[in-house]
C-alpha cells in the first residue's frame, strides 16, 4: 500500500491515437460501431503550456508517423518532414473524415475495390486532388460537416469534441442493417 | 465493459461440472495477468509500473516519451530484448526486474493457488484460424465449479453459455518479424493499448468505452504464447452495405458519431493516477 500511496504522486496525462481507422477495422455489434485493431496505436503524451490548456505533443519519429491504410491517412502524414512533427490526433479525425466521405456519397464499393489495388502514394495524392475538388465544387448532404473533419490544414481541422457538438450528426437513428451471413472465417478475415 | 469475471451472475450454467483434459486445464488455469503500462511524458522523471494481480509494481525509471508498450516485449522475454530495444533508441537500467514482475504474476498474492476463477475452453483446437502472429480459435467461457481455492482438490469448471474467441500470438514468432519489420503492426501493443483503456476511469467519457473493441483476458501461459481473450462480434460494417450501396443518412449519423465517441474516449487523457486511484479504492 506503501507504494501505491507513492505513485498517486505521479501526474501523467496522455491520449491514445488509434492511427489505423478504416472500414475494415469497424465492426458491428447489435446497434453499436466498434473500433478494432490498435496494434499501430500509439500513446501521446500531452503538453500543458503555461495558461493551463493542455495539446498533445506532435510526433517526429518515422516510425509514429508511419499510418496503418494510405487511403485514409492525412495528407500532412506525406508532406510533413521530421522537423515539424505531426498531430496524430487531427490524423486520426481526417480517417474518420474518409469514412464519413464513402457514408455519405455511397461509394463504399468502388472505394473497397481501389483499396485492394495496393495503392502507392501518388495514388493517395490523386485522391487527394479529387477529394479537395470534390470538397469545394460537390453538393450533398453534410458537405459542410466533411469540409469540417476533411480539412486540409490540421489545425484548422475539428477536434472530436468538435465534431460530436456539430449540428449534422444531431438526429442520428439506430442502426438497424441486414445481417449478412457471418462466417468465423470473415470475422478473422480482419485480424 | 462487460468482462466475463465482473457479472458472473449473468452466466446461466447449462451444464454439469466439466472436467477439463489435463493440458488445457493447465493452459488455462493460471490466474490472470494484467501488464499496464502508465508511463510518463518526462524524459528525465517519473516511473513506469505494471499491474500484476492487481497489485501496483514499479519497476524501472523512464526513459523515453511513448516507449511504454514496448516495455511489455521487455516483461514477456527478459534479456533477450534488450537488444531491441537499444534499436529503438531507449535505456533500460534495470531490464531484469520486469521478469521478476512476469513470475510474480503467476501467483495468486493472497494465497498460494494459481487457479482463477474464470478460463476458457476451446473445444475445437484442431481448425484453428490465422491471425496476426499466431492463430485464433473459439471458446468456451467457463467458470470455477469448486469454491475452495486453496485445497488440493482437483478444480473443475462449469461451461456458461458465453462464447469467445481467443487469440494465441506467438511470442518467437514476434520477435523475429519485429527484427525484420520495423514499422510493423505490434499485437503487444494493442493487447496493452487495450488494457490501458480498461482501465480509465473517466466519468465523461466512460459510456464510450463501448465503441472500443474489447479485451476479456490476457493470459501468459505457456512460455510461447500470449491469449488474448475476446468477444465474437456480429461481423465488420463493411458487410453490411445495402443493396443500393447507400446507407440511409440518419443511420450514417449515428455510425459517425459512434465512432467519434470511440475516438473521443482514446483521445481522452489517460492518467496513471488514475490507475492507482482505481485500486486504492478496491
Amino acid at each position: 500500500m506503501s507504494q501505491i500511496n507513492k505513485y498517486t504522486d505521479v501526474k501523467r496525462k496522455a491520449g491514445l491515437c488509434h492511427r489505423d481507422i478504416s472500414f475494415e477495422n469497424l465492426l458491428l455489434f447489435g446497434e453499436e460501431v466498434k473500433l478494432i485493431d490498435l496494434g499501430l496505436s500509439r500513446r501521446i503524451p500531452f503538453h500543458v503550456n503555461e495558461n493551463g490548456f493542455s495539446s498533445p505533443r506532435k510526433v517526429r519519429t518515422p516510425q509514429d508517423i508511419f499510418y496503418g491504410k494510405l487511403l485514409y491517412a492525412a495528407p500532412e502524414l506525406f508532406s510533413s518532414t521530421a522537423g515539424d512533427g505531426v498531430d496524430l490526433f487531427a490524423a486520426d479525425v481526417w480517417s474518420v473524415g474518409i469514412i464519413a466521405y464513402i457514408l455519405l456519397q455511397g461509394n463504399l464499393r468502388s472505394f473497397k475495390t481501389q483499396l485492394q489495388c495496393n495503392p502507392s502514394i501518388h495514388d493517395c495524392d490523386r485522391f487527394h486532388m479529387g477529394l479537395r475538388h470534390e470538397l469545394f465544387t460537390g453538393n450533398f448532404v453534410g458537405l459542410g460537416f466533411l469540409r469540417s473533419l476533411l480539412n486540409f490544414n490540421p489545425t484548422q481541422r475539428l477536434s472530436v469534441n468538435e465534431a460530436l457538438r456539430h449540428d449534422f450528426l444531431k438526429d442520428g437513428e439506430p442502426i438497424k442493417l441486414q445481417s449478412p451471413t457471418i462466417t468465423f472465417e470473415m470475422m478473422m478475415s480482419s485480424s | 465493459m462487460n468482462n466475463p469475471n465482473r457479472d458472473q451472475g449473468n452466466d446461466a450454467a447449462v451444464e454439469e461440472p466439466l472436467p477439463l483434459p489435463k493440458a488445457l486445464a493447465r493452459r488455462v488455469s493460471r490466474e490472470k495477468v494484467y501488464v499496464a503500462i502508465p508511463n510518463d511524458d518526462d524524459r528525465n522523471g517519473g516511473y513506469n509500473v505494471v499491474l500484476c494481480n492487481n497489485v501496483i509494481v514499479p519497476y524501472e525509471k523512464a526513459g523515453d516519451d511513448y516507449c511504454s508498450y514496448h516495455r511489455l516485449e521487455d516483461t514477456l522475454v527478459g534479456d533477450d530484448f534488450h537488444a531491441d530495444v537499444e534499436d529503438w533508441g531507449l535505456g533500460v537500467e534495470k531490464g531484469n526486474e520486469a521478469v521478476k514482475c512476469l513470475a510474480l504474476s503467476t501467483q495468486h498474492p493472497y494465497c498460494q493457488d494459481r487457479t482463477a476463477d474464470t478460463a476458457y475452453w476451446a473445444d475445437d483446437l484442431r481448425n484453428p484460424c490465422n491471425a496476426l502472429y499466431g492463430k485464433a480459435f473459439r471458446a468456451w467461457v467457463l467458470k470455477r465449479y469448486s469454491r475452495c481455492s486453496c485445497s488440493n482438490q482437483t478444480v473443475q469448471w462449469r461451461k456458461t453459455e458465453r462464447m469467445c474467441f481467443i487469440k494465441a500470438v506467438s511470442i518467437t514468432e514476434r520477435r523475429e518479424s519485429s527484427r525484420k519489420h520495423f514499422f510493423g503492426e505490434n499485437p503487444f501493443s494493442e493487447f496493452a493499448s487495450m488494457q490501458l483503456l480498461h482501465f480509465v476511469d473517466d466519468s465523461n467519457v466512460q459510456s464510450h468505452r463501448r465503441h472500443i473493441v474489447e479485451q476479456y483476458d490476457l493470459l501468459f501461459e505457456d512460455e510461447t504464447n500470449i491469449y488474448c481473450v475476446m468477444p465474437v462480434y456480429d461481423g465488420e460494417l463493411q458487410e453490411f452495405i445495402p443493396p443500393n450501396d447507400k446507407f440511409p443518412i440518419n443511420q450514417v449519423k449515428t455510425i459517425i458519431s459512434q465512432i467519434l465517441r470511440g475516438l473521443q474516449f482514446m483521445h481522452a487523457m489517460v492518467s496513471p493516477c488514475r490507475v492507482v486511484q482505481l485500486y486504492e479504492s478496491n
